[in-house]
């Protein structure tokens, strides 16, 4: 059972991960808007590449 | 739009390009959004546009070399979605990052509170069969490492709250929940070092995930609704039209400056106080005084900002501007007496304070009593009975409840800015209805019409063009009232087509001579039986007029009377149901007006309010007396948003009607938009259901306490008793809230 030693560490440095991901996600303001985004993927446009560069938004 | 003030204003600019928010009215769904953010395909210039569906915002991201932001403004006009400009960015900054802190609080809370809980399956575990120490020390001394984000970060909100509360000498709820925490975390600490007892640092860690849950929630919901209120166009224009040498120039109204000469057309609001010069006026100054007849106003009188113009274009020299204009004074004096507004305590507050007190009692009986069994013993059980009871109902029930309400309330088109004001409104057992524009839809209208017979033959068309005709060139709001009337007949009609001569009589009426002899009058009933002697049925009709309170207004052709109108104001469709329905909740309902006493106890009686509970002839002023005065304590007012300020900001609860949801809710609690009349029902008794709910709440809360806290002072909590009971009640809690039905 000495192995819950090393997989009780581990498995903190996991969580830590997920913990990171989860604070650059609010920061870089992805949970601002919960509601709009979730429309977008109903719009069927057809990304037609444009001579400027220009994207969706 | 054009313009640098505007642009100082509402637009930021980064590298080249400049960025500006609009609201939009009229996104209802995905398709909005979706042709919305097609601007750049439409208009060439813009970069981007980014729409924000919940608080109906679009970001325009443009390069201002190529297009014009009011080019942008009436493309989105033109596609449906008719924009306001937004300015108030500093605040919505100040929002999202608060929103943002209280994310990163209840992630960290989460990922800890999720672990800590995986570790303690392992001590639970323990407790039953048998757990090696140094296994249970690791799991411990885990906990505790996972535990201190949770004690230190993410349940500050907790304790700032309860140290307020403290320093303003109050017991705020937050403040068992904080005393729970730290001393939870404390002895879980000591025995961690100890060894081989018991830890609480699951039932720490989740009870401040599941709290700032509830807070979120509640953010959330209350930015949604104060996010649609702002969204409707306030009662100052902010456009105006200035006349320099010969041209006429739109400006925005910020930058009118005094002794500018401003142009108001025909319906048209009048942007800045000032004098009349060239021509008189007739203005609809309900805003100001509430009396929905126009006043005339001679040449070098004084015009007001915000009053409409209801007759010719009339000519004004500015005076004062904005905010030093009678009705920009009116919007501050309300403005920072809504902050000296006794502070109503929220159920929440007070009743957390009994609460605290009894918890601490308890506390302190405990640790005492179980003293003579030993100091540990003492230690666990007094803490057990910290953190298991729960003030979750308290914390997460009526917070959830409210938030759920005000959201569920603002879809309905009812905004309302607090979760204190639910609680109010409920509360609140009178309820005084502004008369005009209120309860009255505020426009002249023709109510009641007779035609009769006469000599002269006219089919029922060329009647009906005929007093078109004659009313197309008045202004005056028996003619608006005529005019809508009628005006299905010819929306083109040109009087001098139907009329060879038209003369106007002031103050009396207007006369018209047709190519074939005919001679048209339409005047006050008075004018017209000087000169024609009324039969019985005529003499009635008019009596029926003023038996009403209106204004019988009389046809006459080739010198016989032929027709009688009734102008008067028309009640709302509706009002008597509410009325009905607010008096059978239990509160008593009165009106108020600015309006002749007859008039009021007319309409008074019309929708079943009582003769001694209707007040006329009441200056803004006085409407303040009746409701600070009343008898009831509690007295909900409805209103007009500007000219009801003062009335509004003094009631227990304040709801706005009219005047545009800003400018209400800067003096109301509560917008109401007037063409969701039927809506003031639910106002009052979504808020009902809501406080049913948090009452539930509370005593399922109270039963758990009770249960919980009990068990715990007998010595029957472990930690895994508590860790469990606890996330179930609030669990419970939550679900109730959430599902109930309130609005």
């Amino acid at each position: 059972m000495e192995i819950i030693f090393f997989l009780l560490p581990a498995s903190l440095v996991l969580a830590l991960i997920a913990g990171g991901a989860y604070i650059w996600s609010i920061k870089s303001g992805q949970m601002d808007d919960l509601e709009t985004p979730a429309m977008r993927i109903l719009f069927d446009d057809e990304e037609v590449p444009r001579e400027d560069n220009r994207k969706q938004p | 739009m054009d313009d640098e003030v505007f642009r100082e204003r509402f637009v930021r600019g980064e590298n080249g390009l400049s960025r500006i928010s609009f609201y939009l009215s009229g996104m209802h769904c995905a398709a909005c959004v979706w042709i919305v953010e097609k601007l750049p395909e439409i208009v060439s210039g813009v970069e981007s546009a980014s729409v924000n569906f919940a608080l109906s915002r679009v970001e325009v991201l443009f390069d201002p070399e190529k297009v014009k932001i009011s080019k942008i403004a009436s493309v989105l006009d033109s596609i449906g979605y008719s924009p306001a400009p937004y300015s108030d960015a500093s605040a919505d900054e100040a929002a999202t990052k608060s929103e943002r802190t209280l994310l990163l609080r209840m992630g960290v809370a989460a990922v800890c509170a999720s672990n800590i809980m995986i570790l303690s399956v392992a001590l639970y575990q323990g407790h039953f069969t048998g757990i090696e120490e140094r296994f249970a020390g690791l799991q411990r001394w885990v906990s505790f490492l996972l535990a201190i984000p949770v004690v230190l970060y993410s349940a500050v909100p907790f304790y700032r709250a309860a140290l307020g509360g403290l320093r303003a000498g109050r017991l705020h709820i937050d403040l068992p929940i904080s005393i729970g925490i730290a001393a939870g975390f404390a002895a879980s600490l000591f025995n961690t070092l100890r060894g081989g007892s018991e830890v609480y640092f699951d039932s720490v860690a989740s009870l401040v995930f599941l709290l700032l849950v509830g807070r979120w929630f509640q953010q959330r919901g209350v930015r949604r609704a104060v996010a649609q209120s702002r969204r409707a166009s306030s009662i100052l224009p902010t456009r105006a039209w200035v006349k320099r040498g010969e041209e006429v120039c739109e400006v925005y109204a910020s930058s009118l400056q005094t002794q500018d000469l401003v142009v108001v057309p025909t319906g048209e609001r009048v942007p800045a106080d000032g004098t009349l010069v060239q021509s008189p006026a007739l203005l609809d100054l309900s805003i100001l005084s509430g009396e929905s007849r126009p006043v005339s106003i001679p040449v070098g009188g004084k015009v007001f900002a915000g009053t409409k113009n209801v007759g010719a274009t009339i000519y004004a020299a500015v005076e004062h501007v904005e905010g030093e204009s009678r009705i920009g004074k009116i919007l501050k004096l309300v403005e920072d007496g809504a902050g000296n507004r006794a502070a109503v305590t929220a159920l929440t507050d007070r009743i957390g304070g009994y609460f605290v007190a009894a918890v601490l009692v308890l506390a302190a009986f405990t640790f005492t009593f179980w003293l003579r069994v030993g100091f540990t013993e003492a230690l666990n059980n007094t803490l057990a009975l910290l953190v298991i009871t729960c003030p979750c109902a308290l914390g997460l029930s009526a917070p959830i409840a409210l938030s759920v309400s005000l959201s569920r309330a603002a879809k309905k088109g009812i905004l309302i800015s607090g979760a204190d004001v639910v609680e109010r409104l409920a509360g609140a057992d009178a309820v005084y209805l502004d008369k005009t524009g209120t309860v009255t839809s505020g426009g002249a209208k023709v109510v009641k019409s007779w035609f009769f017979p006469i000599k002269t033959l006219i089919s029922e068309g060329d009647l009906a063009r005929g007093i078109l005709a004659l009313e197309l060139t008045v202004e005056h709001p028996i003619a608006v009232a005529l005019r809508e009337r009628f005006g299905g007949y010819g929306a083109e009609l040109e009087p001098q087509n139907v009329f060879s001569r038209i003369e106007h009589i002031p103050g009396r009426g207007v006369r018209g001579h047709t190519g074939n002899g005919e001679l048209w009058e339409i005047c006050s009933w008075r004018t017209a039986v000087a000169s024609i002697a009324p039969n019985e049925i005529q003499t009635q009709a008019s009596e029926s007029c003023l038996a009403e309170h209106l204004t019988p207004v009389a046809l006459s052709i080739n010198g016989e009377l032929a027709a009688v109108f009734g102008v008067g104001d028309q009640l709302r469709e509706g009002v008597r149901d509410l009325v009905a329905a607010l008096q059978g909740s239990g509160r008593e309902v009165f009106l108020l007006s600015g309006d002749a006493n007859p008039i009021v106890s007319y309409a008074a009686e019309q929708i079943g309010i009582k003769a001694e509970n209707s007040f006329g002839e009441c200056s803004p002023e006085e409407k303040v007396n009746v409701i600070t005065q009343s008898p009831h304590r509690k007295a909900a007012m409805v209103g007009d948003g500007v000219n009801d300020a003062a009335a509004l900001s003094a009631a227990y609860v304040g709801i706005g009607v009219r005047g545009g949801a800003e400018t209400c809710l800067k003096v109301s609690d509560v917008f109401v938009a007037v063409d969701r009349f039927r809506r003031l029902e639910e106002t009052f008794f979504g808020a009902d259901r809501t406080m049913k709910i948090i009452k539930a709440n509370l005593t399922l809360s109270l039963i758990y306490n009770l249960l919980g806290g009990g068990a715990a002072m007998l010595g029957y909590v472990n930690p895994l008793f508590a860790a469990v009971l606890m996330p179930i009640s609030s669990l419970t809690v939550v679900l109730s809230s959430t599902l109930g039905r309130s609005y």
